[in-house]
Formats: structure tokens, C-alpha cells, sequence
């Protein structure tokens, strides 16, 4: 579920992409083979199934306007008071070609190449929107020290 | 921070962060599991019975269009006979009254003797117009054939219809071919009754005959007068002008008359028999077990425990010729694999109770006492079973046959495949640790998986007409596994057969194999 949360907008659409992922393990149960985790299996059929999804709205990957030209500096202690949950809500609040882009990369592990080939986009790209998304991310998350504190 | 710390630290709190599932999800994912399994559950399951639903449906589809197209082609001859009939009665004829007078009295005859087709007949069957005018005694109705046959001794030369419309006559036949051929063809019809018609005459040297007049002869020349003309050019040419543009024309009846059955195609003449087979065959089968991960050692000793016997096959097939030589075949067979199952156990023990009683004779009286012993008995054990494997199958046969229609022997060489439709079993076999376990399809231990199978069939057939709907047929046959049985165990089987069918051929349409006798 954590999957479909992250990718989707609303909680409604990742029970759909959950739904519709699950469907799609059982019918194709028997194609797996056996050859790496039946974790990462599912992990990956959801993953597409999300992408498709997002696929049918559209995806834009527009540049967003930064103002700030470098984000500060954050010691790595500073982020660990920041719990799972506040952390999911900054990234969905992240536009959704920042959002896709960084979780396919960070969390998932993929690389921009393959990024590029499952969104149909250039690798360029790719790694433009997840330097900026992260950057994002990290003014976000430094926000929200700053509010705590 | 570094970016690379930062992004893991994000993947680190989230790749399996979990998250609480909404209720009622699993529901749903199974309702929409469930909703889409039908078709898919179908394909997979019923692959087989699809396929040879959907083969029974091409076959019966195919078999009632050709016989309604047949019905249809027949259907429309007979009405435009009788559409032309009635036109031919309402013609005005070219001022020969008396001739037309003749009609009305002539039709009534020619139909009751001889219904739809029939009545249309050669020269010969026609009536002498002069003669029925004058009620002329001469002649009588054969209820047989519908001709007015003359009295002995005497010899009425016959009239052909030509213009007047007659029922009955070669002018209805050409109504639904070409009428004006059959007229040019003929005599001239001078509107005289009494004008000598050269009807025969150009070609076969038989001497015009006036119209009416009895003329003296004996019967043989009579008969063989008949036979001429039947015979003659004159009527093949009329033949073939009834249908223009057709070398190939299919058998007359003893008038002439070309049978509907035998009606040639605009392709020319072609067989297009339909048969039902029915067959039995005794099946001499063979096994080839082959590993699929489990150990060789196991497929040694289950296949020195089973032994292949002697199986059947029963079914029914369509068959339906494609031109001359070519033939089709499908059905529906039941075949059934036999095998023995032996397994030898060593060093078992079977242990009896032993109970041995013993009288002592005392002066104080008998006392019985009874000694309990146990004796092992050290040895092996065989186990038997007769293990079946059942099978529906659709055979699809093609072949090539020699000799022709009339031919009495009918030899072919056949070839094609046999899908394994459905299948199920019963009896015994080993497990990996090799006890005995049954292999019942219907039971809770499972070990053959079902699976839709195909064999290539080839075989030579001999069939023999014995009437002139049915033949006996005789088709020694070999098949060869395409597909393997896979079991949940780790093996694959494949069985090879051979075997000698025998069996029944009736034919479904036509008048018989018209062979020679």
C-alpha cells in the first residue's frame, strides 16, 4: 500500500492501483520463475501498474521556477526527528514528475535509463527532475525543522 | 548532507514503510479476481473441449449448408419446370389448334406416371399428338416408366415438343436451360402435326417417320430403333445444350435424364460425399517416461513397474470428400491406455498370530491349554494394479484416395493429428520415495496433471462397398506422442501407439456408391 500511496494522489487512487496490482499478480502467478524475490515481483507489477495509471492523466514533466539557488546545508542528525509519515506527506506533496521520478530512482532503485524507458522520457530529463526534486524535498523537510523548532 | 545520504536516509524510512490497508480491499481484490476468471478460467481448463466444441460447429455448419444449398438447387429446378410449364400452356401456338388441343389430356398422365423431374422426358416418352387426338388405341400408359408404350406390332413415331409448350416435355426442360437452343436443335415445328419430323434422322441414319401413322414392324426393330436415339448424338447434344457450357456431364437415368443427384458443379463433376465412420481398433501402446528434475533412478524403477497392455479405441467420424481423391475427416473418439502395474518390496515381513491349543489327559481330568505364537515370515511383496488412462480426442485426418466412385475397393493413405481433448486416470503408481500411491484423476492425490495433448496420426486404409450405401473399412494406423503428460512429480510421459481399425462407412447423401458390380 505504502507503494500505491506514494505514487498516487489520493488515498482512493492507491487503493485502485493496489487493487488493480493485486489482480494482475494472481493472473499472472505462473509466469513467475522463480529467479529473484517474489517481493521485488510484486513490488514491480504494482510499480507499473501505478505508472499506467499516472500514464492516463497525462504525465507532465514540467520544469518548476527555483528561486533559491542552492538549498542549505542540513547536518544529517537534523533529519532524523522527521518520522515516515511526515516524510510520505512531503513527497506526495511534491509535483508529480518530481514525485514519480524520485521514487523510481531513490526508493526503487532504477536507474535514468530505465527511468527514461518506462516514462517514455529522456534520461536527461529524468535526472534533471530528480535533482530538482530532491532539492525540493530538502527545502520541504528544512521547513519543517524550522517549524518544529 | 550529501546527496547520497539524503537519499538514503528517504529510502531507509520508506521502501517498507508499511501502511494500513483499507478495509474491505481484500474483498474486492478477490470479487475482481473472481469476475475476470471465467473466460480465463475456460481457456485454461477446457482448452480442449472448446477446441472440439468449436470443430463440431464448423462440421455441422459445413454439413447443413451443403445440403441446404443442395436442397435449394434442387428446389429451384423443380419450380422453374413448373413455372415454365404453365407458360408454356398459356403460348399461343403458331395456329396448329389441333395440337394444342392435345396438352390438356397429355399433362394429367405424364405427371401422376412420373412426379417433378421425371416428367420431363426424352423423345421417346412423348405423346404422339395425332394419335392422342384421335384416341387412338393404340397405345397404353406403363405406370412405370410414364411413356405411352405402343401396342406390338405396331410403331408410332414420337413427336418432340418443340414450340407448344407441351408439359412434360423437352420445351420445359430447355425453359429453365435455354429453350431456343433446344428448338433450333430440334425439328422445326411447322405447325403441321402431320409433317414429316426429322427428328433423329441427321445423325444417326434413322429415316423420318410421319407423325401418327402406325407403321408395321416387328418389336426388335422397334426396341433397337429406341435405343438408337436414346443413344444417339441428338441427345447428348440436347444434354449439353440444357447445360450450356459444360463438358461434364453427369449419368442419365434409362431416359436421358440427368440425375439431380449427380448434378455437376460449374467446376465440372466432383465428388462431394459425406460419410459417417464408426470404428474399433485394438491399441498396442508404448511409454517413454523422461525426467523433468526428479532422479534417473526413480525413472528406471517406475518404468520396470509398469507394463503397457493391449488398449482401445471407439468413435465416430465425419468424413466428407473434396473432389475426387481428397478426403476430410473428423469426430469424436474414447481411447483408452492400459498398464499394468507390478512393484516388487523386498525384505517384507509378515507377522501371524499363532494360537495352538494342547489337551493334557489327567486322571483328575483334561486340562487345555492354549500357547500364543507369532511367526514372521521375511520376504517381498508384490503389488498389482491395472492402471487406465482415458482419453477423448478429435481426430483431424486428411487423406488421399485411390479408386474412383464406382470403384468397389477404395484404398487411401491418410495422415494428420489427434487432439487430446480431455483425459483422466486411475489406478497406481511409485512416488519420489517410492511407495505406492494411486494416481486417481478424481481422488486428492493428483500426479498427473491434465493437459491438452497431440499425436500425429498417419495410417492406409482399405474400404469395401458391401451395399450401395455402406462399405467396411480396415486402417492399420501409427500415432506418435507430440506432447508429453506432465506429472507434479518431476517426470514426463508420452505414449506411441499402433493398432488396426476396423469399422463401418454408411453414406449420408447421394443414391449409393453407384460401384460397379
Amino acid at each position: 500500500m505504502t507503494v500505491c500511496l506514494r505514487y498516487a494522489n489520493d488515498g482512493m487512487e492507491a487503493e485502485d492501483m493496489l487493487q488493480d496490482g493485486f489482480v494482475r499478480i494472481f493472473k499472472h502467478m505462473h509466469q513467475f520463475k522463480f529467479e529473484g524475490s517474489f517481493e521485488g515481483w510484486m513490488r514491480r507489477i504494482v510499480v507499473n501498474v501505478a505508472l499506467k495509471y499516472l500514464q492516463k492523466k497525462k504525465l507532465h514533466f514540467s520544469e518548476i521556477t527555483d528561486n533559491q539557488q542552492n538549498a542549505p546545508s542540513q547536518e544529517g542528525y537534523a533529519y532524523s526527528s522527521i518520522g515516515e509519515d511526515e516524510l510520505m506527506k512531503l513527497i506526495n506533496a511534491l509535483p508529480d514528475g518530481y514525485r514519480i521520478v524520485f521514487n523510481l530512482n531513490v526508493i526503487e532503485g532504477y536507474s535514468h535509463e530505465e527511468i527514461g524507458e518506462m516514462l517514455n522520457i529522456q534520461a536527461s530529463t529524468s535526472r534533471s527532475q530528480l535533482v530538482k526534486a530532491r532539492k525540493m524535498l530538502q527545502q520541504q523537510v528544512l521547513q519543517l525543522q524550522k517549524i518544529a523548532v | 548532507m550529501t546527496d547520497k545520504l539524503f537519499d538514503d536516509f528517504v529510502r531507509d524510512k520508506l521502501k517498507n514503510h508499511p501502511s494500513a490497508v483499507p478495509d474491505g480491499l481484500w474483498e474486492k481484490i478477490v470479487r475482481e479476481k473472481d469476475r475476470e476468471r471465467p473466460a480465463a478460467y475456460w481457456w485454461k481448463n477446457y482448452t480442449g473441449l472448446l477446441i472440439s466444441a468449436g470443430i463440431a460447429a464448423l462440421m455441422g455448419g459445413a454439413y447443413l449448408f451443403t445440403k441446404l444449398n443442395s436442397n435449394d438447387h434442387t428446389a429451384t429446378l423443380k419450380t422453374s419446370i413448373v413455372t415454365s410449364r404453365q407458360a408454356g400452356n398459356q403460348l399461343p401456338h403458331d395456329g396448329n389448334e389441333g395440337h394444342n388441343a392435345t396438352v390438356p389430356a397429355a399433362a394429367p398422365v405424364a405427371e401422376a406416371a412420373k412426379p417433378g423431374i421425371g416428367t420431363s422426358t426424352s423423345s421417346e416418352t412423348s405423346l404422339p399428338a395425332a394419335s392422342r387426338e384421335n384416341g387412338a388405341p393404340g397405345h397404353q400408359v406403363s405406370a412405370e416408366s410414364g411413356s405411352i408404350l405402343p401396342k406390338p406390332g405396331t410403331y408410332v413415331a414420337p413427336i418432340v415438343n418443340t414450340a407448344g409448350g407441351k408439359p412434360g416435355t423437352t420445351g420445359n426442360i430447355t425453359a429453365a436451360g435455354s429453350r431456343k437452343n433446344t428448338s433450333s436443335l430440334l425439328a422445326p415445328d411447322k405447325g403441321d402435326k402431320n409433317t414429316a419430323l426429322p427428328l433423329l434422322n441427321s445423325t444417326t441414319g434413322i429415316s423420318p417417320i410421319t407423325p401418327g401413322t402406325a407403321v408395321p414392324l416387328d418389336e426388335n426393330t422397334v426396341a433397337a430403333d429406341l435405343e438408337a436415339r436414346r443413344m444417339s448424338l441428338t441427345t447428348q447434344r440436347f444434354l449439353n445444350t440444357v447445360f450450356p457450357g459444360n463438358g461434364h456431364l453427369g449419368p442419365v437415368d434409362n431416359k436421358g435424364i440427368i440425375l439431380l443427384s449427380d448434378c455437376p458443379s460449374v467446376r465440372g463433376y466432383q465428388r462431394n460425399d459425406w460419410y459417417l465412420e464408426i470404428y474399433g481398433s485394438p491399441d498396442f501402446n508404448s511409454k517413454s517416461v523422461s525426467s523433468a528434475g526428479i532422479s534417473n533412478a526413480y525413472i528406471q524403477k517406475k518404468d520396470s513397474s509398469e507394463t503397457m497392455t493391449t488398449g482401445f479405441t471407439v468413435g465416430a467420424r465425419i468424413s466428407r470428400n473434396l473432389g475426387d481423391h481428397i478426403l476430410l475427416r473428423s469426430g469424436l473418439q474414447y481411447s483408452q491406455l492400459n498398464e499394468q502395474f507390478s512393484n516388487r518390496t523386498e525384505s517384507e515381513r509378515n507377522v501371524t498370530t499363532v494360537i495352538v491349543a494342547r489337551t493334557i489327559i489327567r486322571p483328575q481330568g483334561d486340562t487345555t491349554i492354549s500357547d500364543t505364537t507369532t511367526v514372521i515370515q521375511i520376504g517381498y511383496r508384490v503389488r498389482k494394479a491395472s492402471n487406465t488412462y482415458r482419453n477423448l480426442e478429435i481426430p483431424l485426418i486428411a487423406g488421399y484416395e485411390f479408386g474412383g466412385k464406382e470403384d468397389r475397393w477404395h484404398l487411401a493413405v491418410n495422415g494428420g493429428v489427434i487432439i487430446n481433448a480431455a483425459s483422466w486416470y486411475s489406478g497406481e503408481t511409485l512416488d519420489t520415495a517410492y511407495n505406492v500411491v494411486p494416481i486417481d484423476s478424481k481422488g486428492s492425490t493428483v500426479i498427473y496433471k491434465h493437459s491438452v495433448g497431440l499425436s500425429l496420426y498417419g495410417s492406409v486404409s482399405a474400404a469395401y462397398g458391401v451395399a450401395k450405401n455402406l462399405e467396411v473399412f480396415a486402417e492399420p494406423y501409427a500415432r506418435f506422442g507430440v506432447s508429453s503428460t506432465k506429472s507434479d512429480v518431476g517426470f514426463t510421459q508420452r505414449f506411441n501407439g499402433a493398432g488396426l481399425t476396423v469399422g463401418i462407412r454408411l453414406k449420408l447423401n447421394g443414391k449409393g456408391s453407384g460401384f460397379k458390380h
